[in-house]
């Protein structure tokens, strides 16, 4: 059974950065590319460091589990504001 | 001491909710903060409510379909082993047994509930109780006076004021972080779960299903999942620690879904994925500090989920509940500090929350060894008990040969499984029982099991 992550959730949008990595500590271990089941994370072809896609606000579940994992502390989770990001209406 | 509230809790999960709840029936101007629209839309999995919350909070009669209309009984559970090639290789069904002491735990073993229906109700019983909620409010900081923990800062600046803050604001806790207790957590002190939804006509899930309510989906090539069923749907998800994931956890999850077995119940039920949710929950050995000066942590924010199987609301609402009991005492003798605040450790620790992680260790290493590692272990455990439960119940020969094909099978499994046994069994058995167990054998059950041990060699040499 194929289901898109996309088509089963619902995000109340925000505009705020809550997520973002820090070119010059990382080293592209690739490990939050591993952790997120969202697959907002991917490897930069060129540069061959962790990118984070545009639209992850709409798609990113809140488990900081990136930011756990980054050997380098290079990516920083934080919530994103009140009222807004994921919601789990049958959770 | 100027003071907006008398306490201040970050989060309106089970465990701040109860804070909250104890806290203003106690008579103390109390502040609880939610950053969802309302609590329970950011929830953290905990689907399942263990009986022990009816047992300690009387009010959970009032917890009815009514008021939560996804509530139902998890009386009866079933196991499937599925081995190496996805076949369900067996399947037992157990309800809750007669070694159980009390009610409602012989009738349930776990209730079933939306946690986006469960955490608006508590909440409310809180806000009842005198408590002011404030949703779509998310911390930045913890606010300082002189050095000393003095409230909250809001992402907006605005600072709300109190002597003392409870964090219930779950595993990535800003209060935890900020007041120094933890910056973030070790790979292998956490757990990614993810979470699939169905959604199943009520009626059908009541004529297939009757009392079962709970499923465990223990594979070879993926780790243990969990199934869980509401009134009008199901959830399946499962996890591992951050550290022992080899790919990624949605890759299992579809495994899991993939099963011929689990497509067939999708069938059967004519079920229909409806939402995927994913949660990191604290896994720990032992919670460790859980209080500074001023400032204490409560359910997930302070690592309270238990060690063998991660069951977390019942421990968020017990340790809200003592957090703010010891808040009231220490704000009546005026005292906030740290050592003040140390009786909450002792109140934990002396409850079922704490008691429990006395063999937190052992407890915990059986999971991660066991149900965690699929290929390591379940590869030959889930052989070994389907060879057992399924080989003597067979009509390929005469019963005396059969008996001696599964035995030589498990002889098979015996390089690992003795080892195993050795290494994880018996220390968890020596942490648990102690001293007790030659009291629960006595003098008679040594001699009598020396005795067995010794007819079956003297049978064997026949």
């Amino acid at each position: 059974m194929d289901f898109d992550p996309r088509d089963l959730c619902t995000w109340i949008p925000t505009d705020a950065e809550f997520l973002r990595v820090d070119a010059d500590l990382c080293v592209g271990c690739g490990s939050c590319v591993r952790v997120c089941v969202a697959g907002i994370w991917s490897l930069d072809p060129g540069s061959e460091l962790a990118l984070l896609a545009t639209d992850y606000a709409q798609r990113c579940f809140e488990c900081g589990a990136c930011d756990q994992v980054c050997p380098e502390r290079a990516i920083r989770f934080v919530y994103p504001p009140g009222g807004t990001g994921v919601v789990f209406e049958q959770g | 001491m100027t003071r907006d509230y008398d306490l201040i809790i970050v989060g309106a999960g089970p465990g701040g909710s109860m804070a909250a709840h104890t806290a203003a029936t106690a008579g103390l101007h109390t502040l609880f903060v939610e950053r969802g629209r309302r609590p329970g839309e950011k929830n953290a999995s905990g689907c399942g409510l263990g009986p022990r919350i009816w047992r300690s909070f009387p009010f959970m009669d009032q917890l009815t379909p009514e008021v939560c209309p996804s509530l139902r009984e998890g009386r009866a559970i079933r196991h499937h082993l599925v081995d190496a090639s996805g076949e369900v290789a067996a399947r037992i069904m157990t309800r809750p047994t007669p070694s159980v002491t009390y009610e409602p735990a012989r009738r349930f073993i776990t209730m079933n509930v939306y946690r986006s229906e469960f955490g608006p109700w508590l909440a409310d019983l809180a806000v009842d109780a005198g408590a002011e909620l404030r949703t779509s409010t998310l911390i930045r900081d913890l606010h300082r006076e002189q050095g000393r923990v003095g409230g909250i800062v809001d992402e907006r600046g605005d600072v709300f004021r109190a002597p003392i803050v409870i964090g219930a604001d779950g595993a990535l806790s800003t209060v935890a972080r900020a007041a120094g207790i933890r910056e973030r957590w070790r790979r292998d002190e956490v757990v990614l779960v993810p979470q699939l939804d169905f959604q199943v006509e009520p009626a059908r899930i009541e004529e297939i299903l009757g009392d079962e309510s709970l499923g465990c989906w223990w594979g070879v090539d993926f780790p243990a999942a969990y199934q869980v069923f509401f009134d009008d749907g199901f959830h399946i998800g499962l996890g591992n620690w951050l550290d022992a994931w080899e790919d990624d956890a949605m890759a299992a999850l579809r495994r899991v879904v993939g099963l011929p077995d689990f497509q067939r119940l999708i069938r059967v039920l004519r079920a229909r994925p409806r939402e995927l949710q994913v949660h990191l929950l604290p896994w720990l050995t032992d919670p460790g500090q859980t209080f500074t000066d001023g400032v204490m942590l409560v359910g997930d924010a302070g690592g309270f989920p238990c060690p063998l199987e991660a069951e977390g609301v019942y421990q968020a609402m017990e340790t809200g509940r003592f957090a703010a009991l010891t808040a009231a005492e220490a704000l009546d003798e005026g005292d906030v500090s740290a050592e003040s605040l140390a009786r909450y450790e002792r109140r934990w620790r002396d409850s079922s929350v704490g008691l429990e992680f006395r063999a937190g260790a052992e407890l915990a290493r059986i999971w991660r060894t066991l149900p965690f590692s699929p290929r390591e272990n379940m590869s030959w455990f889930v052989p070994m008990v389907t060879e057992l439960l399924g080989g003597i119940f067979d009509w390929s020969e005469h019963h005396e040969l059969r008996m001696q094909q599964v035995a030589h099978r498990l002889r098979e499994h015996a390089p690992q499984a003795l080892p195993f046994f050795e290494q994880e069994v018996v220390p968890l058995l020596g942490a648990v029982y102690g001293d007790e167990i030659r009291e629960l054998l006595g003098w008679r059950g040594v001699v009598r099991m020396a005795r067995i041990g010794l007819g079956l060699r003297r049978a064997a040499r026949r």
